[in-house]
């Protein structure tokens, strides 16, 4: 297992590589001065990544660490941790500190779930169109059949009168 | 015997189409009805979470500009050193120095960063633009096509189309007994007939019409619910990670609270309770959104089921009953005549 050192080093390159190569969508969140995470002593954020890489290892040494498909799950993994750290934490300051963090965290994913989410036009247009479809055609079969029978109903009516004439005659 | 032919003929007839069952018809109007709810709740929880979160963000930026104020031994010190009155030594009055220097910037602080909250909504981490999202139009149109399914299998048409026409058929009955009376034992009988073989013709013309169009769609409805299967997953995550945020925001708020040496256990326990009672509420919208796969499996099993195009067997039987009453008494009025 790598040494923290070495942890926190492999974390710092992918996380670049992270932001420049893949997600440009935005700026990045993961600037720990934003949330007021800076280090004091306490390295909080290299004790996070440090569990990240402790508990659950990300995708081999590589040139791209971080894909678009890997990068929700490091983030993900990243939230659990902030999220025990958290629960866990005695100290107010430190525990608005993760919670800051969370919500950091929280935004990178739903930023990445958005995007995909607001892709899938194309992919539900068809169905959506085919719904819609068959619902206008159930209710125009519906609304003939009840139209058919409203219609037999009232021959029926003129009939009934035509043979009570019949009968008198 | 060259009767009986018949009644096989017709019995066949009678049931070669039917509307599916109303118990399975009433599960598959319940799960789309479901799959509708649960999309849009979804989608209504990941805004209205954010905006509660928000305010626990606000309510903490309040609470700390108190944490940061300077505490009352610290403002008569730096009072003391203010006025140049203090009679003591040069270390203490340097301490009352410093201290006065100490709480003016906290003052600062707490101006300029502690008190900047809001009373607006200010929602924390969310996926936006889900209102009008892809996936919200489908569940609506899927919604739509529930809607019009349950409405159509409903028995009640079919019924009316069969009692329209054996009422036309008596009818016709009549005036033929009218004009001819002669004819009327053979004749009312065989126009009863043929108008119950008419409405049957009829109320399965008109259920291969609608089972038509649930076979048709069966695979759309497979293949849309994989695709909100993949999505709801990703609300259903967003969800779980705001009730995680709630949690751990709203207890940094309950220990800053407990700071405060003027607050009681009571109050303390008050807030913890209040605290424990509305993290669980936020968590139940988590649990409710977790429930995605479950419900579009069932969406899935109980379309399947309906297209799989199993009549209604009680309503078979009992246009059965009806059509070899009415032939019974076609042949026995035959029999009568010859």
């Amino acid at each position: 297992m790598a040494t923290l050192e070495e942890a926190k080093a492999r974390l710092a390159a992918a996380s670049q590589r992270f932001h420049d190569t893949e997600i440009k969508w935005q700026p990045s969140l993961w600037d720990s001065s934003d949330f007021g995470l800076q280090p004091q002593g306490n390295d909080l954020f290299g004790n996070i990544f440090s569990n990240i890489f402790g508990t659950r290892p990300l995708s081999p040494p590589a040139p791209r660490i971080f894909s678009q498909r890997d990068a929700p799950r490091a983030l993900r993994a990243c939230f659990d941790v902030l999220y025990a750290l958290g629960s866990r934490s005695t100290d107010a300051n430190e525990t608005l500190a993760y919670a800051a963090a969370m919500d950091a965290v929280s935004t990178e994913l739903d930023f990445i779930a958005e995007r995909r989410l607001l892709s899938r036009t194309k992919e539900y247009a068809p169905f959506t169109a085919a719904f819609k479809s068959a619902a206008k055609t159930l209710k125009e079969a519906k609304a003939k059949a009840d139209e058919l029978a409203q219609n037999l109903g009232l021959a029926a009516d003129v009939l009934t009168a035509f043979s009570k004439i019949i009968a008198v005659v | 015997m060259k009767y009986f032919g018949l009644v096989i003929c017709l019995a066949c007839l009678a049931g070669c189409a039917g509307l599916p069952e109303a118990e399975k018809a009433s599960q598959l109007g319940d799960a789309i009805t479901a799959t509708g709810k649960l999309v849009r709740d979804s989608i209504a929880s990941n805004r209205t979470n954010a905006i509660r979160n928000g305010e626990e963000v606000q309510a903490s930026n309040l609470l700390r500009s108190k944490e940061i104020r300077p505490s009352p031994s610290e403002v008569a010190m730096a009072s003391r050193a203010n006025v140049q009155q203090v009679a003591g030594s040069p270390e203490a009055i340097g301490d009352a120095r410093a201290a006065f220097e100490k709480a003016k910037a906290q003052q600062l602080a707490a101006k300029q960063a502690g008190l900047a909250f809001t009373l607006a909504d200010a929602p924390t981490s969310q996926i936006n633009g889900l209102q009008n999202s892809a996936q919200m139009q489908a569940a609506k149109a899927l919604e739509g096509y529930g809607d019009a399914l349950k409405k159509a299998i409903d028995e009640g048409t079919i019924e009316k189309l069969e009692q329209a026409s054996v009422k036309l058929g008596d009818a016709a009955s009549n005036v033929v007994t009218a004009a001819s009376p002669l004819s009327a034992p053979i004749a009312g009988p065989a126009l009863k007939v043929g108008s119950r073989i008419a409405g049957f013709l009829m109320g399965n013309a008109y259920a291969n019409e609608i089972q038509a169009i649930i076979v048709a769609r069966n695979n759309d409805v497979v293949a849309v619910v994989k695709l909100l299967k993949e999505d709801m997953a990703l609300v259903a995550d967003s969800v779980k990670r705001q009730a995680d945020f709630f949690e751990i925001q709203r207890k940094a708020n309950l220990q800053l609270i407990g700071q405060d040496p003027n607050v009681t256990r009571l109050q303390l326990y008050n807030e913890y309770y209040t605290a424990r009672k509305e993290a669980g509420t936020m968590r139940a919208t988590a649990v409710a959104a977790a429930k995605y796969a479950e419900v579009l499996d069932a969406l899935v099993e109980a379309h399947a089921a309906v297209a799989a195009a199993d009549p209604n067997s009680e309503l078979f039987l009992k246009r059965f009953v009806v059509l070899a009453d009415d032939l019974a008494a076609l042949i026995k009025a035959a029999k009568k005549e010859a």
